[in-house]
């Protein structure tokens, strides 16, 4: 082997297990360690220092002490940035510049006996260097991504934080419905799989009309808003889901609709009491006025009109009365047995002069002679007389025939009672609320039919104490069905 | 013209010109031989006192801006390193057997100033580049244009042709070359280099600094390029002084494959601009020249 051989095969060597000692560096402060362990290796080491600039001046990085002849050569060697050694007069000083380009991150100053240097040293130095120099700048570029990353998870965090104290629920989906972000109300809400896959759907259009959406939702007992945003961002399509429980404010709402109606109601009742008692009172100051003149025809009329005014006051106070008791809840009932048909026909009976008058056909359909049941005899009579009442009142008289037909029949342990009209009908937004308390599906001030609203309230609730169930079909123009179900077992 | 003389008498004439003696070449080795040390190369330089006292003087020059005066040829090598050391001998060498001629129409201490001022560029330039071969960019930059000087010698007439043609016409000096259908700088340089027995990289420089782009060799790439755009920069500042009157676009593909941005390279300008104005005797050929005769 010729020594030029030789000579780079122990060049190689060397640098090599240089290479080996910085490939072990992993933080900014091991480096300077590192640097002394290579450097230590080659040359016996009397003093070192690490200077960094520090504006103007050059400071010794562990404090040592340095004389001002050395901090002009680390001056120096901040411009010329290469290897230099100063002969000094029992030593030399190796100023060792660790830089990139033509930026020094710090200088490496040896203090060594020796005097008399080899090209190799210089040049294994210089190797050391130069690759030191590109270590050190990155690992200053990764000590500050760390830095940075450590800012961007504390922004994330912080955003995180946010999103999760909202009250709403905040997801975001992408193009393929896979959920980029979501927090942790919206986890929560979407636990249950039902609602996620009705939510999924929505989303699906959303995407589907690339429309963004807005409405309310009501699930389980509970009202929703729902808002989908589309986004694009950096060219993706997103879809923002925000989903917010408005159970509150619904009940809110409907609160101050009950008082809205209440204070209709009560402007309702005064004008309906007020009616029967002006009759009554007109009539008997007529009689009292002119008591001489009037012939036993006329005073039974009168009579008659003054006790059937009475009458609807008292059935107008008993109502106000279930009322009240309704609103404390202290409507009871008091059972005893009683034969369904025979109250059917009492009611029909007591109805007889309107239903006439109105011209109305009233048929009655029944499978059995007899239904005894376990009732309050007076309260299903009330309960019966509203729905025919309301059957009449609210007949259509644009019609050529106008039908009730009422059909009763028994199951095994209820007792039906169906009651069909052709009236005016019942739309369907109104269906489900006309059981609730001074509901009325016409404005009770536009009122074309005399009524205070909480009637169909009291039934449902009468109904409710026998344990049975009312419920209604109907389509407007056409005519009502409400389907009455007792039970034949007191429950 | 090239017609009239084969390649072949070219390269004989080249190869009457001076050449490095023994002693450079001596430095030369020692400097690139790892096995050496400050003695073996100050035992190398001290054999010619003149030499010796003329790398003193440049060692102490304005461009090292050194902290301390240096006394002793052994502080130099310690200091600036065995190959800068290298470098200053083999500049007293060119200036001693190439630059005692004066021309009528070529201003050999300009042209001396173009040549110090590309080495001063090319070390510069792999400094801002994170190159480390500093010192052998310095040498390329240095001998880069050497193919001119030797045209000079052997085919004066049409080394005047090419000057005259190219400060006439504002183009440049190897527009010139091509259109008269000489043999060009680079080539000459080329053969120059390869008869003093330098390395590769200061041959293929030499051969391919106006056109790196040609430049097959992937070791000497880095530095034909880095004295390509360093060579272009200094012409930028010493327009003129190369006899070439005419400065080229740049070569995107080799501006962008030495990685430079356009912000790099506007800092590397500036700063170049200051090494320049602060290396006036560094750059001046009658600092070399002076006491020559002597010898």
């Amino acid at each position: 082997m010729s020594s030029k051989v030789k000579s780079d095969i122990l060049m190689l060597a060397k640098i090599s297990n240089i290479i080996m000692e910085l490939s072990k560096v992993d933080s900014l402060n091991t480096s300077y360690k590192a640097l002394s362990d290579i450097v230590k290796d080659m040359v016996e080491i009397e003093e070192e220092y690490f200077f960094i600039k520090n504006s103007e001046n050059y400071e010794e990085i562990f404090e040592r002490n340095f004389s001002d002849e050395l901090s002009e050569l680390v001056r120096w060697s901040y411009s010329k940035t290469d290897i230099s050694i100063f002969p000094e007069d029992e030593g030399s000083y190796i100023i060792i510049p660790i830089a990139q380009a033509t930026n020094v991150n710090f200088v490496y100053a040896i203090f060594t006996k020796e005097q008399n240097f080899s090209n190799r040293f210089m040049m294994i130095l210089r190797t050391t260097s130069f690759l030191m120099g590109n270590l050190f700048e990155t690992l200053k570029l990764y000590e500050e991504i760390l830095d940075k990353n450590i800012l961007i998870e504390k922004n994330k965090n912080f955003l995180d934080n946010i999103l999760n104290s909202t009250f709403d629920s905040v997801a975001v989906y992408n193009e393929n419905l896979i959920i980029q972000f979501m927090n942790n109300n919206f986890r929560n809400v979407t636990n249950n799989e039902k609602f996620r896959k009705i939510i999924d759907g929505y989303v699906i259009s959303s995407i589907a009309e690339k429309q963004n959406k807005s409405f309310e939702y009501e699930y389980e007992d509970k009202s929703y808003s729902f808002d989908l945003i589309n986004i694009i961002f950096e060219k993706e399509y997103y879809v923002l889901v925000n989903i917010r429980d408005i159970s509150g404010t619904k009940e809110l709402e409907k609160m101050k609709k009950i008082e809205k109606m209440k204070n209709e109601f009560l402007s309702t009742m005064s004008h309906e009491l007020r009616t029967p008692l002006s009759s009554i009172k007109a009539y008997s100051e007529t009689l009292i006025s002119s008591l001489e003149m009037i012939d036993k025809e006329m005073l039974e009329e009168f009579l008659t009109t003054i006790h059937n005014e009475s009458e609807h006051l008292e059935a107008l106070l008993n109502n106000l009365l279930d009322y009240s008791k309704l609103e404390t809840h202290t409507l009871t009932i008091d059972r005893t047995k009683t034969d369904m048909i025979e109250l059917m026909n009492s009611v029909i009976k007591a109805l007889n002069d309107s239903i006439e008058s109105k011209s109305i056909e009233v048929s009655v359909e029944l499978e059995e002679d007899s239904i005894i049941l376990d009732i309050d005899k007076t309260r299903i009579k009330q309960v019966l007389l509203n729905l025919i009442q309301n059957a009449v009142k609210y007949h259509d008289e644009s019609k050529d025939k106008k039908v009730i037909k009422i059909l009763i029949r028994t199951t095994l342990k209820e007792c039906i009672i169906k009651i069909e009209d052709n009236g005016l009908g019942i739309a369907e937004e109104h269906l489900d609320k006309i059981f609730e308390k001074f509901y009325r599906a016409d404005s009770s001030l536009t009122y074309n039919v005399q009524g205070t609203g909480i009637g169909l309230a009291i039934v449902k609730e009468l109904v409710d104490l026998h344990g049975g169930s009312i419920n209604v079909e109907s389509v407007l123009g056409e005519g009502s069905t409400f389907t009455l179900t007792l039970p034949k077992e007191m429950v | 013209m090239t017609t009239q003389t084969s390649l072949k008498d070219i390269s004989k004439k080249i190869q009457e010109l001076p050449t490095p003696d023994f002693l450079v070449q001596n430095i030369i080795a020692v400097a690139s031989d790892p096995e050496s040390n400050t003695k073996d190369l100050n035992n190398a330089v001290i054999k010619s006192p003149p030499l010796s006292a003329k790398i003193l003087k440049m060692s102490n020059s304005a461009y090292y801006a050194l902290p301390r005066r240096v006394t002793k040829l052994t502080q130099a090598i310690n200091i600036l390193g065995f190959k800068t050391v290298r470098n200053l001998a083999l500049s007293i060498f060119t200036v001693k057997s190439y630059f005692r001629k004066e021309y009528e129409f070529f201003n050999t201490e300009k042209f001396w100033k173009h040549l110090m001022g590309t080495a001063i560029a090319s070390e510069l330039l792999s400094k801002h580049l994170n190159y480390p071969e500093r010192e052998e960019a310095f040498l390329c930059g240095m001998l880069h244009d050497m193919g001119k000087i030797a045209m000079s010698i052997i085919m004066p007439d049409i080394f005047e042709m090419i000057i005259k043609v190219s400060r006439h016409k504002k183009i440049s000096f190897e527009e010139a070359e091509e259109l008269l259908e000489t043999y060009s700088h680079q080539q000459i340089g080329k053969i120059l280099f390869e008869s003093w027995n330098l390395s590769d990289v200061v041959i293929d420089s030499a051969n391919f600094h106006n056109s790196p782009q040609k430049n097959k060799n992937e070791n000497t790439r880095m530095l034909t390029n880095i004295v390509y755009i360093s060579n272009l920069t200094i012409n930028i500042i010493f327009y003129g002084f190369s006899g070439s009157f005419s400065i080229p676009v740049p070569n995107e593909d080799i501006w962008n494959s030495v990685g430079l941005t356009p912000k790099k390279y506007l800092s590397y300008f500036e700063k170049l601009k200051i090494v320049i104005s602060e290396s006036e005797d560094f750059l001046n050929i009658n600092n070399i020249v002076e006491d020559m005769e002597e010898e």
